[in-house]
């Protein structure tokens, strides 16, 4: 059976991180089962492996003094930010022995594109860019890693209601020039995490063509009870 | 020696990028024990050795791309516990053999059992080779070999349909189809019918064959086909033959599924019956969804997603029938690993889908034809075949009416879904005509009785009848 962990509040980056890997863990062991973790997080820079020191404009300090944090972390890609008002999706799926990673994240952004035209927003893929857009801005970010080349970890970053300024201190995914956007800007009205989690998760269901269902069974509710302090 | 190459992470991934070794020259690495990370665009993994031994040379550096099959190291197995004859050839076929070639080694001799393991079968009639051709022409001669009895005979044009595989082996072999006899489904020539031929006639077939197909040494065609004994005397010589009648020896799998039906037989106290439904419905969404589903998925929409959607269901509410007699207990499944029998040109196999129950339509679609597809290749892994709470089998296709199936042990039914055809039914007092099929299901009564199978076979027909599928299609 297919799960829906949906935490409330904002959880702390490492937690989160800490749990969905050993989440993956437990899915390579056939303890645990394909998982969709939708949650938001407090404001966290991350870097994945392909990070490039000019992609952080802001000096580590600034980034402190702002109330955010820097991680340096496993998945693919380069900078992202998380934080408040950003739908983050983790998919925590066994891609079986022949995974096909590219068809997974044409099929992460699948979702988010029909979900996004579910409250009138349009958006595409990029030729060049793994990510869903909207015009020359970027509106969610994708950056996955596979455990032992089978169970997914990270995934993607959907901007409902980000504070867009954000991103100012980096350069998103190396890619200088290219803007970011939100569905609630794109919309000119308020889009927020709470509206678009049941159509993600509807989409989600469709795409990969499984059921969700809703419970807390394969995460250990304890490392996310404490939500951290929203910033700013 | 091992050579360990970069994986292909998907069809239209070329190259990858070496992020990290995680074992250094010298070192030891365990089979299966993450021994690089790799970058493709947005994707990282580990990657776990296909072999188990030392790692000699790493051949590609960190931060270096390289396309997709270069070799990136090189892993010396301890105490070359599987060198021998197999070896040299072995490298080159994990090159064709699969394009995740860091999983190819576990998979590749996971295949060699696969169509072996207990091909659960149905009643599922492919046709016989053995009775399809006692109808060709007499033999005149005997073939030297012990394997095919049959001359060349004069081969019709339903034999005419041959595989790009078989083409290419005939063609690097120097290989005259018209003298080679087949065994497949309607007497097609398969691609141990070449193999077997040319062996017979003294080839070193592996050498040439290992850069194409599976090897003899490792693949699982082989472990199923009928055993080309090159170079030896036919020992039960087919001499007496005659008079239309020819002797062909049983292969691996049809001993299989010969033992595995008749234990099934002298077990369960096997009862039927079977409902007529209406496909109307599933039949004009199919129509209508046809064009636009194959551009989006790759692969055609049949009955049988729908069929096994509708059944799952069924199962969940009647799970007596998703049972298992285990001596004085009944194991009762809440969950549902549909068994769904496919017949390929040596027989028939029932790979099983797990955990159709939280699946939609679409999944079981993708499901259902990932595994019927490499079922047919030859590519399932052994506990693909595993598992299943229950079991379809769709005589349909081949024209079949209506069927009785066996019940593939130790399960509790078999459903059987045959033609669908347009009939002229009576609705509301008038006379239609509508798509229908005959839908039967082969139960043991020491488990269940009648009045839930027919329950059971009412739910199926129900759900495949009102149920409104096209929202799980997304088109």
């Amino acid at each position: 059976m297919a799960r829906l962990i949906r935490p409330e509040g904002l959880v702390e980056y490492d937690s989160a991180n800490t749990e969905m890997h050993a989440l993956a863990e437990r899915r390579l062991a056939g303890e645990a089962e394909d998982t969709l973790i939708l949650l938001e997080h407090p404001p966290v820079f991350t870097a994945g492996r392909r990070w490039k020191r000019d992609h952080i404009v802001w000096t580590e300090e600034r980034i402190a003094a702002a109330g955010a944090e820097l991680r340096f972390i496993d998945r693919g890609g380069s900078l992202t930010f998380h934080g408040p008002g950003q739908l983050v999706g983790y998919p925590v799926v066994d891609l079986g022995p022949r995974p096909d990673a590219m068809r997974f994240v044409r099929d992460l952004e699948e979702v988010v594109i029909r979900a996004s035209a579910d409250v009138g927003v349009e958006l595409h893929r990029s030729d060049v860019q793994t990510g869903v857009w909207a015009g020359p801005s970027k509106v969610c970010a994708i950056g996955v890693r596979l455990m032992r080349m089978r169970i997914s970890l990270h995934g993607f970053a959907l901007n409902c209601t980000t504070d867009l300024s954000w991103y100012d201190a980096i350069v998103p995914c190396g890619l200088a020039g290219e803007g970011v956007a939100s569905l609630s800007q794109l919309a000119e009205r308020e889009i927020t995490v709470e509206e678009m989690v049941p159509l993600v998760a509807r989409r989600f269901e469709e795409v990969f063509g499984r059921r969700l269902e809703v419970g807390q069974r394969d995460w250990p509710v304890p490392a996310l009870a404490i939500p951290a302090a929203p910033a700013g | 020696m091992t050579a360990v190459k970069m994986p292909q992470l998907g069809e239209t991934v070329i190259e990858g990028t070496i992020l990290k070794w995680l074992k250094q020259e010298g070192d030891q690495v365990a089979l299966d024990e993450p021994l690089f990370e790799i970058s493709t665009d947005k994707v990282d993994t580990e990657v776990p050795s296909s072999a188990a031994g030392t790692l000699t040379k790493i051949l590609v550096a960190e931060g270096e791309t390289v396309a997709v099959g270069t070799e990136l190291a090189e892993i010396s197995e301890a105490g070359a516990e599987t060198g021998g004859a197999g070896a040299p050839g072995a490298p080159a076929q994990l090159a064709t053999d699969d394009s995740a070639n860091a999983q190819a080694s576990s998979t590749t001799s996971g295949g060699a059992d696969a169509p072996s393991a207990p091909a659960s079968p149905s009643a599922a009639p492919p046709a016989q080779p053995a009775v399809a051709r006692t109808e060709e022409p007499v033999p005149s001669q005997m073939a030297g070999s012990t394997q095919t009895v049959e001359p060349p005979p004069d081969r019709g044009e339903r034999s005419q349909i041959l595989s790009p595989l078989v083409r290419k082996l005939a063609t690097e072999h120097g290989v005259d189809l018209g003298q080679v006899a087949g065994t497949g489904t309607g007497g097609r020539i398969t691609k141990n019918d070449v193999l077997g031929f040319v062996a017979s006639r003294g080839d070193s077939v592996p050498a040439a064959a290992g850069a194409t197909a599976p090897a003899p040494v490792t693949a699982p065609a082989p472990a199923v086909a009928p055993q080309p004994t090159p170079a030896v005397a036919p020992q039960s010589a087919p001499a007496a033959v005659g008079g239309g009648e020819e002797i062909v020896p049983v292969s691996h799998i049809r001993k299989q599924i010969a033992q595995h039906m008749k234990a099934s037989l002298e077990v369960s106290a096997r009862a039927w019956n079977a409902v007529e439904v209406n496909m109307e419905n599933v039949a004009r969404l199919r129509e209508r969804t046809k064009e636009a589903f194959k551009a989006r998925e790759g692969f055609s929409l049949t009955y049988m997603p729908f069929l096994t959607r509708a059944v799952t269901e069924a199962l969940l509410a009647n799970p007596m029938v998703n049972s298992e007699l285990r001596g004085e207990e009944i194991a009762v499944k809440h969950f549902v690993n549909m068994g769904i029998a496919v017949s390929y040109d040596e027989g028939l196999i029932v790979p099983v889908l797990k955990g159709t129950d939280t699946m939609n339509l679409l999944g079981i679609a993708r499901g259902i034809n990932d595994l019927a597809t490499r079922a047919r290749a030859k590519k399932l892994q052994p506990d693909e075949v595993h598992g299943g709470t229950f079991t379809i089998t769709n005589p349909g296709p081949f024209g079949s009416l209506i069927s009785v199936p066996i019940i593939n042990q130790p399960q509790t039914g078999i459903l059987g879904f045959d033609s669908v055809e347009k009939r002229p039914v009576v609705i509301d007092d008038t006379i239609a005509i509508r798509h229908m099929v005959y839908i039967s299901m082969s139960w043991d009564h020491r488990v269940i009785d009648g009045a839930l199978a027919s329950q059971f076979l009412a739910r199926v027909k129900q759900n495949l009848e009102t149920w409104d599928f096209a929202e799980d299609l997304a088109l």
